[in-house]
């Protein structure tokens, strides 16, 4: 049964990973709200940590290396979404809405 | 390094370099507008002092850079610091060291308004002017070429008349954009010379033929913009209609000088061959600027722009005799720019002092003064016989010279500038016409009051020296003979050996 | 190796005074000043413990701890020296821009110093991963300090397009590292450069991809040209001070990862020589665009660092790797910290209450009331503009004759026509300073710290300048 041995496949692993990604990428460009771009946001470092894994998994001579990466990349998501989310924050404080065609004041 | 006789001793043109600028830095502290004014005065005086003492010095014999001195600066590039000065520079340098302190009296009240910055602009000018004429290294040139437009873009952008904006950016505008091919000429010429900077190394190579057409024409818009020559012109009206008088006397008498200067020192040696090939174009343009300078200067109600129209003529025989290309027309050409120096400079004292008790520049508003300011007209009408080649002043001599050079040339050449010549005494004749005489319905001058001792002793000077070499010209041509001589013996050798490397 | 602990203690300098800020940021009592004495004296050690030479060479050390992520040169030396020297200035001038903007706290000082160990730690990194948390950590730090005034509304729209798109870049700069990794098992310079020119780039499609993911995201952080246009609304929209900061060692930082990357190994370089120099012609020209068309000074700044970003394109395209020490880059890097450094101390000090005074008109006849401070900005702006004798026409020189010797002659052309293009922008606020008459009074903050910062820097260009040995 292919569909068993599915779980040890890198392919697999990596059409996920791109879709992840592509997703990501995707929600940036779309979404109209912040809270969906940070979301997007992290759906990118979603994509690259699984990646990692995989390729941690199934290619890499030292197995330690892509393990710890990921370990670092939630890290660094989790701060981002923290800061990101203040920001939103002050953002509706000042306009009471979260929409990002509201940020219009700068002129670029 | 043959060409630097290296100077023993005391390091005097560094001296004469950096001793105006360390005297600015001195007026960035002490803000006095009086203390500003005798200690400029005091400066370029004791520069001008010491430039004269490179006279007995100075060796005629030789065409080689004296004085010299040499330092490496910035070793990763090969840029070095090195001066020296030839027969064709040492009478722009002491022609500027001796115009500073009268452009410094000339100013005395006729700049009221932040006098010490005014002084700190004139200081860094007379560094960055001096450094110019006797810089060997080209990027030492290329900085102080560049950084003398900073002052005079503030002379005439703060202490400038009503139009002192536009005409300060196109001044800057138009020096700057020609200059910017300077650069890349000299990058070009850096790396075809082994990587070197020093600009007598670059001179008598044989570049391609392209390539010195290129470096050429580089060279022509750069100098051709500051000179300045027929179509490029534009700027000098404006600028000199709108600078301060003493920003207008530096402009004439010294900035002007540094195009037919780079001229000589670059164009010539460094891209014999493309000279020859575009010698007829730069004459023809150069009648074109004596024409049509003296035809604009007649139509001119305005006192300044009539001078700088002229300004235009006569450097447009300044250039003829530099690329007729024979000993007469070059001497002459020199001779010719310090003439135009002193008495252009004088002229633009001269409506200064009228602007100063009239604010007026128009020639309608200064008529019929003859009666009222006599010491005023009879130095004005003598530098006005002088501007027009009166014979017994200076600019005669000059003037003939370049004529008998053209006339060695090419005839029909000779002749086209004749008219220029008589345009001349009509545009003069008619200036002096109205602001002695005038006509039957004068403004009332009565009020006016002659010429104080302060205008008198800043005018004196350039009588002395109107006359001076009107009548005695040789001191200044037995200075320049040497490298005059060097420059077209080494020109016409570089022709021969180029016809003979063409006939095998 | 003993002497290992001395190449990193700037490092450790920087990071600890880090920490020991944010501790004291817990205590109300301290004053501003304090803080900002502190980190400057923090900055100054560390400034002073750089000054000892390396040698050329490359020097990796605590090899078996940190396995050879890091390595030391006097290319990162100067580096850091350049990047510590903006925090410097920047620590210095905040205090005036905060007596006049009431918005400061002591997390400032501290945010700024964690920034700066990131950069640190970035011109060191020979490794991806460490990039990646280097950047992260700056990037963080420097999303909190843009977005510092959280009363004012720009500041929070400057920090959320920062954010989303620098969260973006984050993302591609993840992916490209795990590309990388997929594809050879190693994130260090080293084995790509090895894998690079033993197969050629193109080989492995997956480390193609991978790098030019990464390259994406650092062209993204140094804005060069399709990636530019968050520049000039994060830059009004931040704070003065962290907009200088920004400009000069953010870039700084990016620039010697950038240059460690591309030219490690010739290969990497020569495969996207087309690539750079088509995004270098444009962003050039693009940068010098945006800038033509601004009426506030910050976007005008911030249109012209794109410029400056396209010069130091030039030089990274232009040198070749094999001699590679980096002097164009940095002595470049230099001259234009300290003219943009200078010009944002100065704003600091005269933009006035909650940065009231922004346009060039606002600065109309700043010359007649306060000379000096005319003086300073006149220079840095010339330095900018690349006119001699300043030390940023030595640096445009430089970048010139090195394009133009490594047979880039389009590209010394078109740098030259660029700088004639800047003029057009740079010379407006001389204008607006010297040749109009004053109606504003120009009351500044008591402090001193910005205009000593000023004046420390014009000398700084005008010494650069001269002698351009030191570097």
């Amino acid at each position: 049964m292919p569909l068993l041995t599915l779980y040890d496949q890198l392919t697999v692993y990596l059409v996920i990973a791109a879709l992840l990604f592509g997703m990501g990428v995707y929600g940036l460009i779309t979404r109209r709200t912040l809270i969906g771009m940070l979301i997007a946001a992290e759906l990118l470092l979603a994509g690259a940590s699984i990646n990692f894994m995989a390729f941690n998994r199934f290619t890499a001579p030292d197995p330690a290396l892509g393990q710890i990466f990921t370990l670092f990349i939630m890290a660094i998501a989790a701060a981002e979404a923290a800061i990101g989310l203040s920001i939103v924050v002050a953002f509706y404080r000042h306009l009471k809405s979260i929409e990002t065609a509201d940020a219009a004041h700068l002129k670029g | 390094m043959d060409q630097l006789l290296l100077n023993q001793g005391f390091p005097l043109l560094s001296t004469l370099i950096f001793l105006p600028l360390a005297g600015s830095l001195l007026l960035f502290v002490v803000r006095d507008p009086h203390f500003a004014r005798y200690w400029t005065l005091a400066v370029t005086s004791i520069v001008a002092l010491l430039s004269l003492t490179l006279l007995p010095k100075f060796d005629r014999d030789t065409a080689a850079f004296q004085f010299a001195e040499h330092h490496p600066w910035i070793e990763s590039l090969n840029i070095t610091y090195v001066i020296g000065v030839d027969g064709i520079s040492i009478l722009l340098i002491l022609l500027t060291t001796l115009i500073m302190p009268f452009c410094v009296l000339a100013s005395w009240t006729y700049i009221k308004d932040r006098v010490p910055a005014f002084m700190i602009c004139m200081l860094i000018m007379e560094t960055a002017m001096i450094g110019v004429f006797v810089a060997l290294d080209f990027v030492l040139f290329y900085i102080l070429w560049e950084a003398m437009l900073i002052p005079m873009y503030f002379l005439i952008g703060i202490w400038g008349g009503p139009r002192k904006i536009y005409a300060s950016i196109k001044f800057f505008l138009y020096t700057l954009a020609g200059s910017i091919l300077l650069l890349v000429a000299i990058i070009w010429l850096y790396t075809a010379n082994g990587y070197s900077f020093f600009i007598p190394d670059m001179m008598w190579k044989d570049y391609p033929f392209t390539a010195q057409i290129l470096l050429f024409i580089a060279f022509f818009l750069a100098f051709a913009i500051k000179v300045p020559m027929f179509p490029f012109h534009t700027w000098l009206p404006a600028a000199h209609v709108e600078a301060p008088t003493a920003g207008s006397v530096i402009l004439a008498s010294i900035l002007l000088k540094m195009g037919t200067y780079g001229f000589l020192r670059f164009a010539l040696p460094i891209t014999p061959e493309a000279t020859t090939t575009l010698m007829p174009y730069v004459l023809w343009l150069s009648i074109a600027g004596i024409i049509y300078g003296g035809l604009t200067a007649l139509a001119q109600q305005d006192m300044k722009k009539l001078i700088a129209y002229s300004s235009v003529g006569h450097m447009g025989f300044v250039t003829l005799g530099i690329f007729v290309l024979n000993i007469d027309g070059i001497e002459g050409a020199i001779l010719q720019m310090i003439n135009h120096g002193i008495t252009t400079g004088a002229l633009f004292l001269c409506v200064g002092m009228i602007y100063e008790r009239t604010h007026s520049r128009e020639l309608s508003s200064a008529t019929g003064i003859g009666q009222y300011m006599p010491v005023f007209v009879t130095l004005i009408g003598i530098f006005s016989l002088s501007s027009l080649a009166f014979p017994g002043t200076n600019s005669f001599v000059g003037e003939f010279m370049i004529l008998a050079g053209a006339f060695r040339h090419d005839v029909p050449l000779a002749l086209a500038a004749i008219p220029g010549a008589v345009l001349a005494a009509a545009y003069m004749l008619r200036m002096l016409q109205k602001i002695i005489w005038g006509g039957t319905n004068n403004p009332d001058q009565s009020w006016l009051t002659d010429l104080n001792s302060r205008e008198i002793i800043t005018l004196a000077p350039f009588l002395f020296f109107v006359f001076w070499i009107g009548l005695g010209p040789q001191p200044f041509l037995a200075m320049m003979h040497s490298s005059v001589v060097n420059l077209l013996d080494q020109f016409h050798g570089y022709q021969q050996a180029i016809t003979a490397a063409g006939m095998y | 190796m003993n002497c290992d602990i001395v190449f990193l203690l700037p490092l450790f300098i920087v990071t600890i005074g880090a920490i020991l800020l944010m501790l004291l940021s817990a205590f109300e009592s301290i004053r501003l000043e304090v803080a900002s004495a502190l980190s400057v004296g923090i900055f100054a050690l560390a400034f002073l413990v750089q000054l000892v030479p390396i040698g050329l060479t490359d020097v990796l050390p605590f090899v078996s701890i940190f396995n050879g992520m890091l390595a030391v040169s006097d290319f990162t030396r100067i580096a850091s020296m350049i990047i510590i020297a903006c925090g410097l200035f920047t620590a210095m001038s905040a205090i005036s821009y905060f007596r006049q903007n009431n918005f400061g706290s002591l997390e400032f000082f501290s945010l700024m110093t964690f920034a700066v160990s990131g950069m640190l730690l970035l011109t060191m990194a020979q490794e991806l991963i460490t990039v990646f948390i280097a950047l992260e950590t700056v990037s963080l730090s420097i999303y909190v300090l843009v977005g510092y005034n959280r009363r004012n509304v720009l500041s929070s729209e400057a920090v959320l397009k920062y954010l989303i798109l620098g969260a973006f870049a984050g993302g591609f700069f993840a992916m490209g590292i795990a590309l990388v990794y997929g594809a050879l098992g190693d994130t260090g310079f080293a084995a790509i450069a090895a894998s690079v020119s033993r197969d050629g780039l193109l080989h492995n499609p997956a480390l193609a991809g991978g790098l030019l993911f990464i390259l994406f995201a650092l062209f993204f952080k140094v804005t060069v040209f399709p990636f530019h246009s968050w520049v000039v609304d994060v830059y009004d929209g931040a704070p003065i001070p962290v907009t200088g900061f920004m400009a000069t060692a953010l870039k700084t930082a990016i620039i010697a990862v950038l240059a460690n990357v591309l030219l490690l190994a010739g290969d990497i370089r020569e495969s996207w020589l087309d690539m750079l120099f088509y995004l270098t012609v444009l962003t050039l020209f693009a940068g010098n665009l945006i800038a033509i068309g601004q009426n506030s000074l910050k976007r005008m700044l911030a249109a012209s660092g794109i410029v400056h970003t396209g010069y130091l394109l030039i030089a990274l395209i232009a040198v070749s790797g094999d001699q590679f020490s980096g002097s164009v880059i940095l002595y470049y890097l230099a001259a234009y910290a300290a003219s943009t450094l200078g010009i944002f101390a100065s704003l600091s000090y005269l933009s006035g209450t909650d940065e009231k005074r922004k346009e060039f008109n606002d600065f109309s006849g700043l010359a007649k009331v306060r000379p000096y401070s005319a003086a300073a900005i006149t220079i840095f702006l010339l330095s900018m503009a690349g006119i001699p004798p300043t030390a940023g026409f030595m640096g445009k020189l430089y970048i010139i004759v090195t394009a133009y010797q490594g047979g880039h002659v389009i590209l010394a052309v078109l740098g030259i026509v660029s700088s004639i293009l800047s003029m057009w922008y740079y010379l407006r606020l001389i204008i607006a300073m010297y040749f109009h008459e004053a109606d504003d009074l120009f009351e500044t903050s008591g402090s001193r710290s910005a205009p000593v910062c000023a004046f420390i820097l014009a000398i700084c260009v005008l010494a650069l300048s001269l002698y351009p040995v030191a570097i």
